[in-house]
């Protein structure tokens, strides 16, 4: 029952998203020029196909039992995964503002940390490997490619 | 062209040692399971951009054939396939090594890659010319239908319930419109962002799809390490003469059905491997033995994923139409190296052509000896835990995505798209119509509403010019056949209406 709600959430969330891309279209109705359908056309149309579909796939989830076979997940993977997803974006919005070493020496050293099981975690291993990584992946792109990374705050360097 | 082509890949010993890196580290990528041949082709591709053409697309495809080879040996050593298009093979793999005919599995799945991935070779170097004059013939018209067609079929022949399918190529579509407009001078859904005028990164969006969504699915599982595998012995290819006989046509029936499967857009390794074995088990005199240990479902297995290299090159070369996922990662690298595929290909890029050829001949050739001679090297290479090598993948992502165009824009657009495969894959919407949809709906809107104009709003000619006709109704029986199929099935009683519905 979980599944078969969280599945109709996220199709009502195409359709909310169908309906906004619908609205929007209205504003860039422009044709080229005559017999062009416009801007708008392709987009339109496509956005009420997907609306279409995803009425039609909760309807039938409403109608009949057709819950995933997804399996429950833990606490501890929802927030191993949750923070996953928070390291990643960290990682990438921060890219340019910490520079490319601190950043990636940080979200090395933080994943492996998280996704590490317990039994095999070395905080040693950990910091080596985020550190040998880090500094062959620059030495090679930024060195052997001549690849400009962002310094961030080592722009004294 | 041919003498130069060959040459630039024979003659070159730095093009030679590429190919050798490639394969070597596309085996390695291969046969880890949760790393896969688009996630080589990925990470290297940055890598590709400060090489010349030749060498830069013999390395991709030396990566590509060398994952989809090195997918057999935890397929049959851990009975986990290390690629989707390995599944087949640990159907009889596993059994196999069971039984302590390890070596012999592995002796078998390497010769029958090679020979499945000759074979495909042969067919794009016979196939692709002609397929380039016909294309010669294309319009506008031929284009927009073609690219429907395309579609059509990824949608109708995915591994997902349809209507999942068709919504995943309808959002491809959607966020290919991002952007500026190519004809009228409005900006479509960028709100008001400078750095999207030109649309998302293809780039961008491979990566977050493949890759960083892998990084995501492995923090959400609760996944163990695998277990370490054992070093094995390896005494010829396990294959006698009379066996050999004995799978002759499976493995050209095997290699045929591979190709097929290369040629049509957005179907992988993982269909042609799993069709040609249900081919062979089907077709067998004794298919109870499938699935106890036999040859034979390795034999079709194995040779055609790798058949599906060289057929999937086909429709990307001359017809900038990707095969597969691989090669829809290819086609980026081949536009930063400023070649656009097509039916002009040969005229343009001639000797990139021949260049492509020798690459997929040594890159067979040398993941041969190097996957027989270096198996347990291999093996050894494996001990690296997945909880240490994905977030690696991550930092490495993240270079390709900035290599792309030197913007940190794109690389958080990795992200966001990372996050959208992540939701997609939840709901059970497959990511490749999505894919497939974007890379086509640039040239899908473009050639239709050209079309449109010029006939005056008509839409006659898409149906009165032979070639485009043939598209349409290709891409009409592949989105309505399957509907049809289930309305037949309701009202002979063998299913309800929700699950006909749904296709």
């Amino acid at each position: 029952m979980q599944t078969k709600k969280k599945d109709i959430i996220s199709f009502m969330g195409l359709v909310i998203l169908s309906v906004v891309g619908l609205f929007l279209c209205n504003g860039i109705d422009k044709p080229f020029r005559e017999y062009d359908p416009g801007a708008a056309f392709l987009p339109r149309l496509i956005l009420w196909i997907i609306f279409g579909l995803s009425v039609i796939k909760i309807v039938l989830m409403v109608l009949e039992n057709l819950d995933g076979e997804d399996r429950i997940l833990g606490k501890q993977e929802i927030i191993k995964g949750l923070i996953t997803i928070a390291l990643v974006g960290c990682y990438y919005f921060f890219y340019k503002s910490l520079g490319f070493i601190v950043d990636t020496l940080l979200y090395l050293a933080l994943q492996i940390s998280v996704v590490t099981p317990k039994e095999k975690y070395s905080w040693k291993k950990t910091l080596s490997i985020s550190l040998v990584t880090t500094l062959i992946v620059y030495v090679i792109f930024a060195v052997g490619f001549s690849m400009r990374f962002a310094k961030g705050i080592l722009k004294f360097m | 062209m041919m003498q130069a082509g060959f040459l630039a890949v024979f003659g070159s010993p730095m093009c030679l040692l590429w190919i050798f890196m490639g394969v070597v580290v596309g085996l390695i990528f291969g046969a880890i399971p949760g790393l896969s041949a688009p996630i080589a082709v990925l990470l290297f591709l940055p890598m590709t951009f400060g090489m010349s053409d030749i060498q830069g697309i013999a390395v991709l495809i030396a990566l590509y054939v060398g994952s989809t080879s090195g997918g057999l040996i935890s397929a049959i050593l851990l009975k986990i396939p290390g690629t989707p298009a390995s599944i087949a093979t640990v159907w009889e793999g596993g059994p196999m090594r069971d039984r302590g005919e390890a070596g012999k599995a592995l002796g078998v799945g390497i010769l029958y890659s090679f020979i499945g991935g000759i074979i495909s070779t042969i067919a794009l170097i016979f196939i692709s010319p002609l397929l380039a004059k016909v294309a010669m013939q294309f319009s506008i018209y031929e284009y927009a239908s073609m690219s429907f067609m395309a579609l059509a079929v990824i949608a109708s022949v995915c591994d997902a319930p349809m209507i999942n399918s068709l919504i995943s190529g309808c959002l491809g579509l959607f966020l290919s419109f991002v952007g500026m407009d190519a004809f009228a001078d409005v900006t479509r859904f960028t709100f008001g962002s400078r750095q999207i005028l030109s649309g998302f990164s293809m780039t961008s969006l491979l990566i977050g799809f493949f890759a960083i969504s892998e990084m995501f699915k492995y923090a959400f599982s609760n996944d163990k390490a695998i277990g370490a595998m054992s070093l094995v012995k390896m005494k010829g290819f396990g294959v006698s003469w009379a066996e050999f006989k004995d799978n002759f046509w499976n493995m050209i029936r095997s290699a045929l059905i591979g190709i097929g499967i290369g040629i049509l857009p957005g179907i992988g390794g993982s269909t042609s491997s799993i069709l040609s074995y249900t081919v062979a088990k089907n077709s067998a005199k004794h298919p109870e033995e499938f699935g106890t240990g036999i040859i034979d479902g390795i034999v079709a297995s194995e040779t055609a994923n790798n058949a599906t290299i060289g057929g999937a090159l086909i429709p990307l070369l001359t017809l900038s139409i990707p095969g597969s996922t691989v090669c829809a990662i290819m086609l980026g690298g081949l536009q930063s190296h400023g070649v656009f595929p097509g039916p002009l290909i040969f005229e343009n890029n001639g000797t990139l052509m021949y260049g492509i050829y020798a690459s997929l001949i040594v890159a067979n050739i040398m993941f041969l000896v190097v996957e027989y001679k270096g198996l347990n090297l291999i093996v050894k290479a494996l001990k690296v835990p997945t909880y240490i090598m994905l977030p690696i993948v991550v930092v490495m992502c993240a270079v390709g995505a900035f290599a792309d165009n030197s913007r940190v824009f794109d690389v958080k657009m990795v992200f966001f798209f990372g996050v959208l495969a992540l939701l997609l894959s939840n709901m059970k919407i497959p990511s490749t119509p999505l894919i497939i949809g974007f890379i086509l709906g640039g040239n899908l809107e473009l050639n239709l509403r050209r079309a449109l104009m010029y006939e005056f709003g008509s839409l006659k000619l898409f149906v009165t010019r032979p070639i485009s006709l043939v598209f349409v109704i290709i891409g009409m029986l592949m989105l309505f056949l399957p509907i049809i199929k289930s309305i037949r099935k309701y009202l002979t009683g063998r299913t309800t209406i929700p699950t006909m519905i749904e296709g």
